[in-house]
């Protein structure tokens, strides 16, 4: 006997980003997923971005790696609340284990933005949705101008795109307006923007006023 | 190797629609799957993850059937349309004018179908879907 299912195959994770969607919002919480591929500044982006929040705009961290507390420590050494999840060989977070490391923070603030880590990887990220409101995905210059047309699906969903470590552009190849026509040719609207951690911290600034107006759209005073 | 995940969320969506038969529940012979051509879904490896975590369920011994569906490349001056599978560049020009392409479509992921055994006969009354 055959039998229709027409059952989408994350159903349960979808419903249950949708459950974390709805306690982000009650605890009034901005979230943002950040994916990206290992090595291409995270941490480090997130970092740079919580020292030029806005003062009263408190920033949170929820950090995915497969194993080891790193980068935890990196962000709890910056004053950051963090809590570390270890997927233990997943190459991915999935929404009950975000819910469950949101539950673990310490006191979440009324003006919240919540940075997830997502774990280094330009694939499996793309498919879990963890109730998040804002899907970053960051490119590095090191890493290629090629990166949105081996990996369309993870630049597809982004609503921002951030090429990191432009500070290393007169050292690599990389063509800029290339990088740009393979994210356009999968991506319509996510701005992209162009930043180095390093030093003066060139075009974070930007990318915080964009978060920061992103966040008081979808959480109006 | 987000196969296993995929696999497990295949199987409860089974699991949770198939009947029982007068005996307990029916066995399930075959289960199909469409994937999008850019939801990453490695067959052989989702092949592997099926067969273990279907051990000891009425899915056990089942077959997957994948089948891939492909996203659309779609030329924004002269609309010319190019199916897009896993594996192949996303070319950022049309071949036709040279206009630039944009890619549609291609993330798809559900459990299309499954067949089981009649309640009766313990048989399989007829094929699924290729």
């Amino acid at each position: 006997m055959l039998i229709p299912v027409r059952k989408a195959v994350l159903a349960h994770n979808d419903a249950e980003a949708a459950e974390n969607a709805k306690l982000f919002e009650s605890r009034r919480v901005r979230v943002v997923n950040v994916m990206a591929s290992p090595g291409a500044g995270k941490t480090s982006l997130i970092l740079a971005l919580a020292k030029r929040l806005p003062v009263g705009l408190q920033p949170l961290v929820i950090e995915g790696d497969v194993a080891s507390s790193i980068d935890t420590e990196k962000v709890a050494a910056a004053g950051i609340p963090v809590f570390q999840i270890n997927t233990d060989g997943d190459c991915h977070l999935d929404a009950v284990s975000v819910r469950k490391a949101f539950e673990a923070l310490p006191a979440v603030p009324e003006q919240g933005l919540l940075f997830i880590e997502n774990i280094g990887n330009l694939i499996c990220p793309a498919e879990f949705d963890l109730g998040e409101d804002i899907r970053l995905v960051i490119a590095s210059v090191p890493e290629g101008d090629d990166k949105p047309r081996k990996y369309p699906a993870i630049f597809a969903l982004a609503d921002a795109i951030v090429l990191n470590k432009t500070d290393l552009a007169g050292h690599v190849e990389f063509d800029r307006p290339r990088f740009e026509a393979g994210v356009r040719a999968v991506n319509d609207r996510a701005p992209i923007f162009d930043v180095s951690c390093r030093g003066a911290m060139a075009g974070v600034d930007a990318l915080v006023d964009w978060l920061v107006v992103k966040r008081e759209t979808a959480c109006p005073q | 190797m987000h196969e296993a995940a995929i696999a497990k969320g295949i199987l409860d969506a089974v699991l949770a629609a198939a009947p029982s038969g007068a005996t307990g529940e029916r066995r399930i012979v075959r289960v199909s799957v469409a994937a999008g051509a850019l939801a990453g879904i490695v067959g052989e490896s989702l092949d592997v993850f099926w067969g273990e975590l279907c051990r000891g369920t009425a899915a056990e011994g089942s077959r997957l059937c994948l089948t891939v569906l492909p996203a659309i490349l779609v030329c924004r001056s002269c609309g010319n349309r190019r199916e897009h599978r896993p594996g192949m560049t996303v070319e950022l020009e049309c071949a036709s004018c040279g206009g630039p392409n944009r890619l549609e479509g291609g993330r798809e992921l559900y459990v299309e179908s499954m067949e089981v055994e009649d309640a009766d006969s313990g048989q399989k009354s007829r094929s699924g879907p290729q």
